[in-house]
């Protein structure tokens, strides 16, 4: 027996030492999260179910985090990935407010953690953030030459804004706002009321201005797919005197495609935000797997009507 | 000679006007009329029908709840939770409904049933936890806010559920005889609210346990069952409420409500009843919500920001308990 033993040993010592390179040699899987400010919101249920997907294309673990539409949860969602340990390998993040994460993002780069936008962007941080979206100012325009085209008389347009913080609803209304002064005085914003991205809000919103109105205007301009919705909503329960007036939207989700096809939406925005969370996405592990800096990427918005869409 | 200590207003014949007791009784009337002048004369549409009828449909929502905080509030309690418990009830209601199909044959009354049970249930739940366990009413509800809050985000599984039949949301969009469902809906909780507050036996008591519980429980009042009974009625009028909403939205969102608590109990403490119980009434709320109505529709009009809104609300609920606190005072407590 005494004599078995050593062998014994030493074959399950060499076994062992044979074992340990096979597992350096399997990396382990890279973590990265993606925050979004409010994942209720249909759009950021769609980027969602597409960074699902690109994530298992690229063989990454994602770990998805909803700040609500809060801004300080949202801070903490991205601060505790940071400084848990082990930390995420990197973060996707559509930031809620424009000034508020900048201190959480701040300390991501602190951190060494890369970290890169999409959609929404920050003002200011210690160092540039990478950021892939549109630029929401020209699709905002875009929304208003769609009404200029169509209305070569003029018109009266109520405009629905999105949320007061966030980068998309602040640049997006100034596009559309500029254009529409651009255009002349015949182009007047009757009332610009923000809806908060939400179609509850908008139809709330929708029901009051055409209460307080005279008229009902001939445009409704809502910043998102969602808002349009509130406001279709809204206008429906008004009844006779608002069914002739037109509403536009942004987005190009499913639901408004489908009303553009009714008849019901004028017009929309597609910012393929599929597209920009799959390159966000691939920047962020390629800059994980290879160090290549990631790069800001713009895609172009496009109008959608229901011609285009058959 | 005699000295007459009577006060120099006697000898002129006539009692001074007591212009405090005046506006305790009629204060908050006067300034919904004054507020309704105001915003008229800067659009005349502020009075159209379409206006009004808006006015009254959103006043409905918080006002059949404000009704049921009338009476926990007159037993000296306080129910925060029911901003949160309408989103409950209703996301439970949405989720069945999704589940039996969506769209069917009396799916509103399934909606209704099941909004009324869970807001009763809950109430019930702060009832008993507040009576048997001796935890402030504002403690527990402080809680329930938070929790029926999360049990809605769980249930919406992330976002808000729609696509409810004409049934269902005729009951928030529909009217009879030119009135909005919602606001009939109102005008039946309120009614029936103001017959049992003052004319039975619970009202009474109601009353009575917020007035002196010690001498009501003396008095042979069942004071636990009394208790628990007010935040099951506000329960059930949450759920009723959160089914409303429902219907008009023609969703339910897992933010619905939000902050309705601050709206309900605001519309109550400018109506008049005390928040340390016993004083006040169905009447005053339903005063209170109109102004509460009137002044948000308003300040909408007049492009007041919603922060700046939120301001005023606050400002006035501080100035109506102040000056009511004041005018009790002068004639010695309660009354």
């Amino acid at each position: 027996m005494k004599t078995l033993l050593r062998p014994i040993v030493l074959a399950m010592l060499s076994l062992g030492a044979l074992a340990t390179p096979c597992q350096a040699q399997q990396e382990p899987q890279k973590t990265i999260l993606v925050s979004l400010s409010n994942a209720s919101e249909p759009f950021m249920t769609m980027l969602r179910a597409e960074a699902e997907n690109e994530a298992s294309r690229l063989n990454v673990l994602v770990i998805f985090e909803d700040g609500k539409g809060d801004s300080a949860q949202q801070a903490n969602d991205l601060e505790n990935a940071i400084s848990k340990k082990p930390s995420v390998d990197g973060i996707v993040v559509a930031p809620n407010d424009v000034y508020a994460l900048v201190p959480a993002i701040d300390l991501a780069l602190e951190k060494g953690v890369p970290i890169i936008t999409v959609d929404r962007r920050i003002y200011g941080a210690s160092k540039p953030v990478p950021h892939v979206g549109i630029d929401n100012v020209t699709g905002g325009r875009v929304l208003a030459q769609w009404v200029v085209h169509n209305f070569p008389n003029g018109a009266r347009i109520l405009h629905l804004t999105g949320q007061p913080g966030s980068s998309t609803g602040i640049e997006r209304a100034e596009g559309v706002r500029d254009e529409l002064r651009e255009a002349g005085a015949k182009y007047q914003i009757v009332a610009d009321v923000p809806a908060n991205w939400s179609r509850s809000e908008a139809q709330t919103a929708t029901e009051r201005q055409l209460a307080f109105l005279k008229q009902p205007p001939e445009v409704v301009i809502a910043d998102n797919d969602d808002m349009a919705m509130g406001a279709l909503q809204g206008i429906h329960l008004g009844g006779a005197d608002g069914s002739g007036v037109k509403v536009v939207g942004f987005d190009a989700l499913p639901f408004a495609l489908a009303k553009l096809r009714e008849g019901a939406l004028s017009a929309t925005v597609d910012q393929q935000g599929g597209q920009q969370i799959r390159l966000a996405l691939q920047r962020l592990v390629d800059k994980l797997r290879t160090g290549k800096d990631m790069e800001s990427a713009k895609v172009d918005p496009i109008l959608v009507t229901a011609d285009k869409l058959n | 000679m005699t000295i007459s200590t009577t006060s120099p207003t006697a000898v002129s014949g006539g009692r001074k006007f007591d212009f405090v007791s005046f506006l305790e009784k009629y204060g908050v009337a006067l300034v919904l009329v004054l507020l309704i002048i105001f915003f008229t004369s800067q659009n005349e549409r502020f009075l159209s029908v379409r206006n009004v009828t808006n006015i009254l449909t959103e006043v409905s929502i918080y006002g059949i709840i404000a009704v049921g905080m009338t009476f926990v509030i007159l037993t000296g309690g306080v129910d925060l939770a029911v901003g949160s418990l309408l989103a409950f009830a209703a996301m439970c209601a949405a989720v069945i409904i999704q589940a039996m199909g969506m769209s069917f044959a009396l799916s509103w009354l399934v909606a209704l049933l099941v909004c009324c049970v869970v807001g009763g249930a809950a109430g019930l739940l702060h009832g008993v936890t507040i009576t048997r366990f001796n935890v402030p009413p504002f403690i527990v509800t402080l809680g329930g806010l938070t929790v029926w809050r999360g049990a809605t985000l769980i249930l919406s599984g992330g976002g808000p559920i729609s696509g409810f039949d004409a049934g269902f949301r005729w009951w928030g969009r529909g009217q009879v005889l030119a009135i909005p469902v919602p606001v009939l809906v109102l005008l039946v909780v309120a009614a029936t609210g103001y017959v049992v507050a003052t004319y039975t036996r619970y009202g009474r008591q109601v009353y009575a346990v917020g007035g002196n519980r010690e001498a009501a429980r003396l008095s042979g009042v069942n004071v636990n069952q009394i208790l628990v009974s007010v935040y099951v009625i506000i329960g059930f009028l949450a759920g009723l409420s959160g089914f409303l909403l429902a219907a008009r939205l023609g969703s339910a969102e897992a933010v619905a409500g939000t902050s309705y608590e601050l709206r309900v109990i605001a519309a109550v403490v400018i109506g008049g009843t005390s928040l340390f119980g016993g004083l006040g009434g169905v009447g005053g709320t339903i005063i209170g919500s109109m102004l509460l109505g009137v002044l948000l529709n308003g300040l909408v009009m007049i492009d007041v920001s919603a922060y700046y809104q939120q301001v005023i609300i606050g400002v006035i609920i501080v100035l109506a308990v102040a000056f009511d606190t004041y005018a009790k005072s002068r004639h010695g407590g309660k009354k």
